[in-house]
């Protein structure tokens, strides 16, 4: 597996310096020119990187697309936000979940809800909910541009009649309403379920890329109250994800320079898989000689 | 002088391509769907968390994803003739809200150049920039070859067929493509219901036909008709900015 790891810093190498030569990347890399040479062969294969015309110059082809295409808003949201809500946890005890939204549903995709001490109907990373129902989707389609919003209406409208079932545009733009009145997306408990929840977008680019939302047992503290308490700790949490994603995202040399400007979430007790993620929010690994 | 292939490498590359185009996945998934050992698999996954380039979900430690380092996997690519075009779709993703992909023929296969994929409110599959698609089972591959000129088309046939082509897959190819090109887009939908829904427009640079532009959406939230005829009228106002752009490089 060594020559994936130096595979992967010849790529590095290559995409900052545009084009070179097998000779001078292996000097750069330390590596032996028969290694160098092995490496830029197979690149070459996967069409990762290509050979200028009649030399031995090689440059990134555009199959280097395909190492990345996979970094959608969503997997930067989740990337930077992952940690945050731990963080958030720690603070206000009560369980938190990241979701993102997928075309009508929103995806729970990190959850604190193994960590709280708090016990409450369970909610699995993957699990999904209609948008209308929950603080989550109801944050979501509230806060998204209002193009996206016709949009899911129109499917909504158009899916709830093919069903034959009513379907009320007017109530929904109540509860849009109310809701960015507030700022917040909320559901209250009702019949078998015991939570109360609110949830705040994630904003950037002029799109909501993910949800970020508290639960707490409804009996234990009253709504009005738990707002007071949560909603400051999770507009800071809000803020401080759309920060980093600004940072990271509009600054190409962000990986070292993301990692003055920002601040990292604090976790008391931070186990492997957080550490581990700690570390790929902090720097780059190769270094040149 | 030829080198040796280095494996390890080649399948490293493999499974990196492989996360980005489901967006996450186990190492059990990658394992079964890449038809590799799963100690393979992880000692993979392991080299590519030590490079920072994927990360392990702190709520779900079986899930790994991809970090904003993969960035610097392609940073140093050189384009410039389609980063306007970039540029343009990007502008539409918002009006559009299904991800397109700009695709040009090549050797045989259609390669997707740019992608909105990533971006967009709603999605069908992603990580498709950088990748092929293939021309006879893709909407912006049939686009393509409905209005291709007869090089073009007589090299697609002659890439896939070493001979001529059977008789009977002529025959429905004719038909198909007369029918993409009597309507001016195709639509390719898979049999498997799961699998998103395409529908593409050929492109035009300076007076050729050189691409095609893709809209993918999910068929089980809308159904094919009122798709198109939502969306064609929006996609044809792309096509005609991405072909002015083209006019104005040249």
């Amino acid at each position: 597996m060594l020559a994936l790891s130096k595979g992967i810093d010849v790529l590095t190498y290559l995409n900052e310096a545009r084009t070179d030569s097998a000779q001078n990347i292996a000097t750069r890399l330390g590596m032996s020119r028969p290694t160098a040479c092995r490496i830029l062969a197979t690149l070459e294969d996967c069409g990762i990187v290509a050979r200028e015309r009649h030399s031995n110059i090689f440059k990134i082809a555009r199959g280097a697309r395909s190492l990345n295409s996979g970094l959608t808003d969503e997997n930067w949201a989740l990337w930077i936000a992952g940690l945050v809500i731990y963080e958030l946890q720690d603070e206000i005890l009560w369980p938190t979940d990241l979701a993102t939204h997928e075309n009508g549903e929103m995806v729970i995709r990190e959850s604190t809800h193994s960590l709280s001490p708090y016990s409450i109907e369970s909610r699995m990373v993957g699990s999904r909910f209609p948008l209308l129902n929950g603080s989550l989707g109801r944050a979501y389609i509230s806060f998204c541009p209002d193009a996206e919003r016709e949009e899911i209406l129109f499917y909504m409208q158009k899916s709830a009649s093919a069903k034959g079932r009513a379907f009320s545009v007017e109530r929904v733009h109540r509860m849009i309403e109310h809701t960015r009145a507030r700022g917040f997306g909320s559901r209250q408990p009702k019949k078998r379920i015991r939570s109360a929840s609110i949830a705040v977008p994630v904003r950037f680019g002029g799109r909501v890329i993910a949800c970020v939302d508290v639960i707490w047992i409804a009996s234990a503290i009253e709504f009005e109250s738990a707002v007071r308490m949560f909603l400051p700790p999770l507009i800071r949490a809000q803020k401080r994800i759309e920060h980093e994603l600004s940072i990271r995202r509009n600054d190409e040399r962000s990986e070292v320079a993301g990692s003055n400007s920002s601040s990292f979430p604090r976790i008391r007790r931070p186990w492997s898989a957080v550490r581990r993620l700690q570390e790929t929010l902090a720097s780059p690994v190769l270094e040149y000689h | 002088m030829t080198y040796k292939r280095i494996r390890s490498l080649s399948r490293g590359i493999g499974v990196l391509q492989h996360l980005n185009a489901v967006g996450s996945a186990t190492a059990a998934e990658i394992a079964r769907d890449m038809r590799l050992p799963r100690p393979t698999v992880y000692r993979i996954l392991d080299v590519l968390v030590d490079q920072r380039l994927i990360y392990q979900s702190p709520s779900q430690k079986s899930v790994y994803r991809v970090t904003g380092n993969v960035r610097r996997l392609s940073a140093g690519l050189m384009e410039e003739d389609w980063s306007a075009a970039a540029a343009v779709l990007a502008e539409y993703s918002n009006v559009l809200l299904w991800p397109m992909d700009l695709a040009v023929y090549e050797d045989g296969a259609m390669t997707v150049l740019e992608s909105t994929r990533g971006s967009t409110a709603f999605s069908a599959g992603f990580g498709w920039a950088g990748r092929q698609r293939p021309v006879l089972s893709s909407a912006l591959g049939r686009a393509f070859l409905a209005f291709a000129g007869e090089v073009d088309r007589q090299a697609f046939v002659d890439a896939h067929w070493s001979n001529s082509m059977p008789e009977e897959v002529a025959a429905s190819l004719e038909a198909a493509m007369s029918v993409v090109k009597s309507e001016g887009y195709a639509v390719f939908e898979d049999r498997e219901h799961s699998a998103p829904g395409e529908l593409a427009l050929p492109i035009r640079k300076a007076g050729v036909f050189v691409a095609s532009l893709g809209l993918s959406w999910d068929r089980r939230i809308i159904d094919t008709a009122t798709f198109v005829a939502r969306k064609l009228g929006d996609l044809d106002r792309v096509r005609g900015m991405l072909e002015s752009q083209f006019v104005r490089f040249e």
